[in-house]
């Protein structure tokens, strides 16, 4: 029985990518980039950057794929490549603004990036199609404003819908923490927001 | 009944479907009864709500183009060898210290063989082995193909029955 490309489990892919088929890392970015992207501009919260350390993560992933063991989930490792190479950024671009002598301070996370990428709907309603691009731009802006600790969490749990368990793998923290910490985030995050109700 | 505080503690297990059907109706009930813990989930329902309505965020257009452009330039890079420090070696000095390590060895065992002696295996690397003076030379790998365009990729799917690869024609 011969299987295609796309329809193989994570498992076989990296499998196959250990044995140097480039065919099964473009199955592996077709199958994550958008997640991954997403998860890693929110966490450094601008496009381009997100799309320079989704690029190095995938090339980490090709340089490094020998050392992949089959202890976590694959996406897990994904994310945890992603999540690091994110908050380096952050701790890099914290330092830069701190030497700036001209500081801007950090660019805003917003709905209305031109480089969103969603295709226009012939049958939208624009004013309330502008109604949700504010209100999705006011919940990207405070979930920007959460400490680190609270925003990955917070991605990680409430955007991208992963367990605690693999939250915890992702982080190496204990279940407990996670928990803690996305409740903790969910608090602030409806103190902020609750004028949208 | 049921407290606000068992209210919150089993909202998130609640949440993901994962409490017992009475248990799930306690919450429920809970939930309709008490103003605070109505209002609780009333906040997190529209917090819910509020993440969930987020895009997941597309690469651009030309991402698989750069990705794939930044795989070639790597492929192209030749594979140096490496030896302890992380300084490259000049392959007639890696021979020339694998002839003189085998010279060298072969010197200890003469002067250490004798009948008593044979069946001291001498020196020993990790498992065990005698390193040969080939395994000691480093090999290049040769890169001469990767990133050639001529070179043709047929079409290939996954033989689960016997893992390996199914080589199918395409000219």
């Amino acid at each position: 029985m011969t299987v295609a490309w796309t329809e193989m489990t994570d498992e076989q892919l990296i499998h196959e990518l250990q044995e140097g088929r480039r065919e099964a890392l473009d199955v592996i970015v077709d199958r994550y980039s958008r997640q991954l992207n997403s998860f890693i501009y929110r966490i450094v919260g601008d496009a381009a950057t997100a799309e320079d350390l989704l690029q190095e993560t995938f090339i980490r992933l090709w340089t490094n794929r020998h050392s992949y063991r089959e202890i976590a989930k694959f996406s897990t490792w994904l994310y945890t490549v992603a999540g690091n190479l994110a908050k380096s950024e952050l701790r890099r671009t914290r330092i830069r603004h701190f030497f700036s002598l001209s500081s801007g301070g950090e660019r805003s996370v917003d709905g209305e990036d031109e480089r969103t990428f969603e295709l226009p709907d012939e049958n939208a309603d624009p004013e309330g199609d502008f109604e949700r691009r504010n209100i999705r731009k006011r919940v990207n802006e405070e979930i920007r404003k959460l400490p680190v600790l609270f925003r990955e969490v917070i991605i990680l749990r409430d955007i991208q819908e992963l367990s605690y368990e693999e939250i915890g793998s992702i982080l190496k923290i204990p279940l407990g923490t996670v928990k803690s910490r996305v409740n903790r985030a969910r608090q602030r995050l409806q103190q902020k927001l609750q004028d949208l109700r | 009944m049921i407290t606000c505080e068992r209210f919150e503690k089993d909202f998130e297990s609640w949440r993901s479907g994962k409490l017992t059907p009475e248990d799930e109706t306690l919450i429920r009930q809970h939930a309709r009864e008490c103003p605070h813990c109505q209002a609780f989930n009333q906040a997190a329902f529209r917090l819910r709500e509020l993440t969930l309505s987020l895009p997941q965020r597309e690469p651009s257009a030309a991402f698989k183009y750069r990705l794939s452009a930044r795989l070639n330039d790597l492929a192209l890079q030749p594979v140096k060898p490496l030896r302890a420090g992380g300084r490259l070696l000049p392959r007639w000095a890696a021979l020339g210290a694998g002839v003189a390590s085998g010279l060298a060895l072969g010197l200890v065992l003469v002067l250490s063989t004798g009948p008593e002696n044979q069946s001291t295996p001498g020196l020993s690397i990790g498992t065990g082995q005698l390193a040969s003076n080939e395994e000691m030379l480093i090999k290049d790998v040769d890169t001469s193909d990767v990133g050639n365009d001529s070179v043709k990729i047929p079409e290939r799917s996954y033989d689960l029955e016997t893992h390996s690869q199914v080589v199918s024609g395409r000219k």
